[in-house]
């Protein structure tokens, strides 16, 4: 199964690192961070949707998925903003010098830029099953720190 | 004087940004002002080059030999965000994407439609409803 980024905003600080990281590794962030209220921070990046509008409506084929995880040619790629406008969380992609750029799970290293730098373990990179397993783990461990101090969730 | 004309189908084009996007030498200019988008053609292009109707979604653009003539410009009205009102797309480009995209996907889990939001405000809804259930049991907490 192939593996992607997943992010507990419970555990985000709004450090930015992750898009300093990612902007070190591709000249340009892919990975947002946001503060809402100030209470909670919450990264957005591409979400490798299982039914990817993006990937439909790239004519060119410059996107496209496989096993799970979506590929980007750039050489394919015509700048038309299609994609752009086919994303329902506004985040996975951008226009930039009449070409797209979206973060492609750093194919060229092991382990994605913005998981290997973000020191409160908030990203998580790793196969959707196991990801799932960990977030249930985090939630079980935090449940039982609020019973045990008894404050209320 | 014949030379390499430039056609769009005016029926056809969508007003997307591909043709402006891959002009290797620029004579395709596209500006988005006031609400709306002007795509501005040339009317000769006497490069050896077939970019911008192999890039077009529509096969919208035909480059021709005929007389010399000049160019022109077409105009789309850009549709307004419906949340925060900002001009982001043009009506053709929605279209092609509504019917592109599944009708089952064009609305979000709760019915919402997201297609008629701007690329921002959908960012800005998504991080909103991402973070609700966590500003919820930090209510309590010290800030």
């Amino acid at each position: 199964m192939s593996k992607t980024v997943y992010a507990d905003i419970s555990r985000c600080i709004a450090c930015h690192a992750c898009e300093v990281a990612c902007e070190k590794a591709h000249g340009a962030a892919k990975i947002f961070v946001d503060v809402v209220r100030d209470r909670a921070s919450v990264p957005v990046s591409c979400c490798q949707c299982e039914k990817a509008t993006c990937v439909m409506v790239c004519y060119p084929g410059a996107l496209s998925q496989d096993n799970g995880s979506i590929t980007f040619d750039p050489d394919r790629c015509t700048g038309c903003d299609l994609c752009v406008l086919a994303c329902p969380f506004g985040a996975a992609v951008q226009l930039e010098q009449n070409a797209v750029r979206r973060c492609d799970l750093c194919s060229e290293r092991e382990v994605p830029a913005c998981v290997v730098t973000c020191p409160s373990q908030a990203l998580i990179w790793d196969d959707v099953e196991s990801i799932s397993r960990e977030i249930r783990k985090r939630a079980a461990a935090e449940m039982g720190r609020s019973l045990a101090s008894g404050r209320v969730l | 004087m014949k030379k390499r004309l430039l056609t769009v189908d005016e029926e056809k084009c969508i007003g997307c940004r591909a043709c402006s996007a891959v002009c290797p030498v620029d004579l395709i200019r596209l500006s988005d002002e006031d609400g709306v988008r002007k795509i501005d053609f040339p009317g000769i292009c006497d490069e050896d080059c077939q970019e911008c109707a192999r890039a077009c979604p529509e096969d919208a653009i035909v480059l021709v030999f005929g007389e010399v003539r000049p160019g022109f410009v077409l105009s789309f009205d850009l549709v307004p965000c419906q949340r925060c009102g900002a001009p982001f797309v043009t009506y053709g480009v929605m279209d092609r994407l509504g019917n592109t995209i599944p009708k089952e996907l064009q609305t979000d889990a709760f019915g919402a439609s997201w297609m008629t939001l701007c690329p921002r405000c959908r960012r800005s809804a998504e991080r909103d409803r991402a973070a609700k259930t966590l500003l919820v049991s930090r209510r309590g907490t010290q800030v």
